[in-house]
């Protein structure tokens, strides 16, 4: 889920006609200082973050003066609150509590409701799942009419509430119910909803979270990496995510779960298919193995998608092994996943002795892709050891096998952390007479000097056998079989042609395919 | 028999030009689908190997009805109309492999879908096969693969995750007994149905002596199969195996339905209802087809 922060879900609130206590974002101890003065009265100091129990964990400040809030904003800034940094702040008027209540809405997804429902309680402010029962009023909306004003009226009625309140707390939460709807959202909280002793109904804090799926429709939310996460993505975060962000065909999934690999020991984690992708992580780190991330390729994704999350994966610093755990029987062809990791480990890991590689692959055409797999690096130095089907069910061999590899590894290179060339990948040079083809996400490079006299013709059958029939045979040469702008539309992108040039034809084609955001840093030196 | 899925269903396809819809029609057709008709707007006249392809799924059901399923290969973003439409048109069953469809979309979708009669497998289903019979989705692959992950008998498959579906089945025929039908219900926050839902269908097979169940922390849905089980509504035995109890509260990872939240849906839990029930709850996904094995020798 996509989490609002409380300032950004307030700005929704605002916009639907929930009245908030006056407030501003800083960004700097001066900008709270101003929000402070501008508010003219007491504030409180509120860092941004996805975590509730902010109260208790000293994220929220009083101040009688803009000095004070200025103070209070210069202490927060940076620091860790509960694992989250804290780089803004809403300054907000302190309000006078009358009462706290709490309005929510999640998804039902009981097979006997499949609905929103709307939660309403009287005990406002404390963990709504520790109100007892008898203080938590519930209404199931129907999707296609929306909550009404009479079920609206009806919660805080159960609840005994005093008549003077219902028709502004089911305001509120009619309200809130417009909120969930308009943003797409997965829940939406107010906690607390509460009175003021002058009166007014306002929302003193929300939790608003977008469904992953429909963030593509609210370019408006500023929602950087749609996906749950307990903390603020990571520029590697980032660069995974873009893989996914313009692709739609089958899925990539990178999320980092260490920084700093440097104390060693840290392997490149990379699944396929998210139940046995869970089940294998555990059995990793019961071996005493270190994940320095979690990705995952599943829903029969290109070879160029299987490539760029690979790349991403084994462009960590620091890395003492990559394992990739299919520990599951696919329904997609496993040969492109095949022919996406040759590429990979070719440009990664040709200077690399003793790496140590594990790959588990299961399902469609598996005997042909550990086939492509052992051929495709046969030549590189590192420690490869490949994995069928029949070891799905023996994870654990496989993860000790994968601890002895990490170990003799460490052992011979030293301890301390890894070395690692993290780059972007280099554009193909393009000699006189090459062709050029671009397809969707990167491009094919032919230099077809080099194809004089190719006899194997190994592009065309590659492209026949594993893509989309791009190329045809004239005059016992290679030819572009379909007209040059179909190319984006009929290239399924799958990396056999530069793979079967390579062993079988004039190593004359090679394939880029830029990783977007790759840039930083670590070179090769 | 099977459930849902059979020789004799008369399948379409919606967005069959696609990459996907052309290539799993042609091994739906391979196994022995009867896929009677492809949909695709603007794409009215064109044929995908023989199969003739209708801009509506209206069209379709005129020119080739009844038509008693569909698949729906569309993107998530657009696959409400499409439900819309084959809901319409008076399709009774509908398999969505399409996964990262916008939430309230599917709520509403579903929502659509029941109030006129019709079952949805899905969103985010793998799809349903009934070996020797039919199949439809993405399960299972190519007509070799599936034939040989899937051999015909009398256990019935129900998983929430997708590749467990084929692991499982794979395994059951690995123990020397077979699959009536396998399912994948599909990994999406909301689906539209669940293992309490499907248990009664089995229920009613003949040829279904048993039930896998290939579960997964969060949401109530075994806590609901275990309900079934005890109100009498299914009595065959019942296999099952809760994946991510090694997972911390509040962990997830792509698996967008694999929360554990209010003290519901833990692993816990879950085991818990569904011996309570009767069923039997294994360590491992390993000894579920041992544990077939063993209850269908005491049962017959």
């Amino acid at each position: 889920m996509a989490r609002l922060f409380e300032f950004k879900g307030k700005e929704l609130l605002r916009a639907a006609g929930v009245a908030t206590p006056q407030g501003e974002v800083a960004t700097t101890p001066q900008q709270a200082k101003d929000a402070a003065a501008r508010i003219g009265k007491p504030v409180a100091v509120k860092a941004q973050v996805w975590t509730t129990g902010r109260f208790k964990a000293g994220a929220i400040k009083f101040a009688q003066t803009p000095e004070e809030a200025e103070r209070h904003a210069a202490a927060l800034l940076g620091s860790d609150v509960k694992g989250f940094k804290v780089e803004t702040l809403l300054i907000e008027e302190m309000i006078d509590i009358d009462r706290e209540f709490y309005a929510g809405i999640i998804i039902d997804n009981s097979h006997k409701v499949r609905a929103p429902v709307v939660m309403f309680s009287s005990e406002g402010g404390v963990d709504v799942e520790s109100v007892a029962e008898d203080k938590m009023a519930r209404e199931v909306a129907n999707i296609f009419t929306g909550l009404t004003p009479d079920q609206a009226r009806a919660l805080p009625r159960k609840l005994g509430l005093d008549e003077a309140l219902i028709e502004p707390l089911a305001d509120a939460i009619l309200k809130l119910y417009d909120v969930f709807r308009s943003s797409d959202a997965r829940s939406a909280e107010i906690n607390p909803l509460v009175t003021t002793k002058d009166g007014r109904v306002l929302a003193a804090d929300c939790r608003i979270s977008i469904d992953d799926a429909s963030v593509p429709r609210h370019p408006d939310l500023g929602i950087v990496v749609p996906r749950e996460s307990n903390t603020a993505p990571t520029e590697m975060d980032l660069i995974g995510w873009k893989i996914e962000e313009k692709d739609y065909r089958g899925s990539s999934f990178y999320a980092q779960m260490a920084q700093d690999l440097s104390e060693g020991g840290y392997i490149a984690y990379h699944a396929i298919g998210g139940g046995g992708a869970l089940l294998a992580a555990d059995t990793l780190v019961r071996q005493g193995l270190k994940l320095a991330n979690y990705a995952e390729t599943s829903g029969n994704p290109t070879a160029a998608k299987v490539y760029r999350t690979a790349r991403v994966v084994l462009s960590q610093p620091g890395l003492d092994g990559y394992c990739l755990m299919g520990a599951v029987i696919a329904s997609q062809d496993q040969w492109h996943h095949a022919h996406g990791l040759v590429k990979a480990f070719r440009e990664m890991l040709a200077d690399k002795p003793g790496f140590p590689v594990i790959v588990l692959i299961a399902g469609n055409k598996e005997d042909e892709a550990l086939a492509i797999l052992r051929e495709g690096v046969k030549d590189l130095p590192i420690k490869v050891e490949l994995y069928d089907r029949t070891h799905i069910h023996r994870l654990s061999g496989v993860a000790r096998r994968m601890k002895e590899l990490v170990d003799e590894y460490r052992a011979t290179r030293g301890g301390g952390a890894a070395e690692t060339a993290i780059a972007q990948p280099q554009p193909t040079p393009e000699p006189d007479g090459a062709v050029r083809y671009d397809f969707k996400t990167g491009s094919v490079v032919i230099d077809a000097a080099l194809c004089e006299g190719c006899e194997s013709l190994a592009c065309v059958k590659a492209c026949s056998l594993y893509g989309g029939y791009l190329y045809r045979v004239q005059d016992g040469r290679r030819v572009l079989g379909i007209p040059l702008d179909e190319v984006p539309r009929r290239c399924t992108e799958c990396c056999a042609c530069e793979y079967e040039c390579q062993r079988r034809g004039q190593k004359a084609l090679t394939i880029t395919l830029p990783i977007e955001g790759l840039t930083h840093g670590y070179t090769a030196e | 028999m099977a459930i849902l899925l059979n020789k004799d269903t008369r399948v379409i396809v919606q967005g069959i030009t696609g990459r996907e819809g052309m290539a799993r029609s042609r091994f739906m057709i391979a196994f022995g689908t009867q896929v009677v008709a492809g949909v695709t707007p603007g794409r009215g006249g064109a044929r995908v190997g023989t199969t003739p392809v209708y801009d509506t799924v209206q069209e379709a059901c005129d020119r080739h009805g009844p038509v008693d399923a569909s698949v729906t290969f569309v993107p998530g973003l657009h696959v409400k109309n499409a439900v819309i439409e084959a809901v319409d048109a008076g399709v009774k069953f509908i398999v969505m492999p399409v996964e990262r469809v916008p939430l309230h979309d599917a709520l509403w979708m579903l929502a659509y879908a029941r109030e006129h009669g019709t079952r949805v497998l899905g969103p985010g289903s793998f799809g349903i096969i009934s070996p020797g019979q039919a199949v439809a989705g993405w399960i299972g692959g190519t007509e070799d693969f599936a034939r040989a992950m899937f051999p015909p008998g009398h256990v019935g498959v129900i998983s929430r995750s997708g590749g467990q579906t084929t692991t499982l089945s794979w395994s059951i025929g690995q123990a020397g007994l077979g699959i009536s039908c396998a399912m994948h219900i599909g990994s999406e926050p909301i689906i539209g149905s669940s293992p309490a839902e499907l248990l009664p269908l089995f229920e009613a097979d003949p040829d279904t002596h048993a039930v896998a169940l290939f579960g997964e922390i969060g949401t109530a849905a075994e806590e609901e199969a275990a309900e079934i089980i005890a109100e009498g509504k299914y009595t065959k035995p019942l296999a099952a195996y809760i994946a991510g109890t090694g997972v911390r509260p509040g962990m997830r990872f792509s698996h967008a339905s694999a929360i554990v939240e209010r003290g519901r849906g833990s692993a816990e839990s879950k085991i818990k209802a569904l011996r309570e029930a009767g069923a039997t709850v294994v360590d491992g996904p390993e000894q579920l087809a041992p544990a077939l094995a063993q209850l269908l020798e005491v049962t017959s």
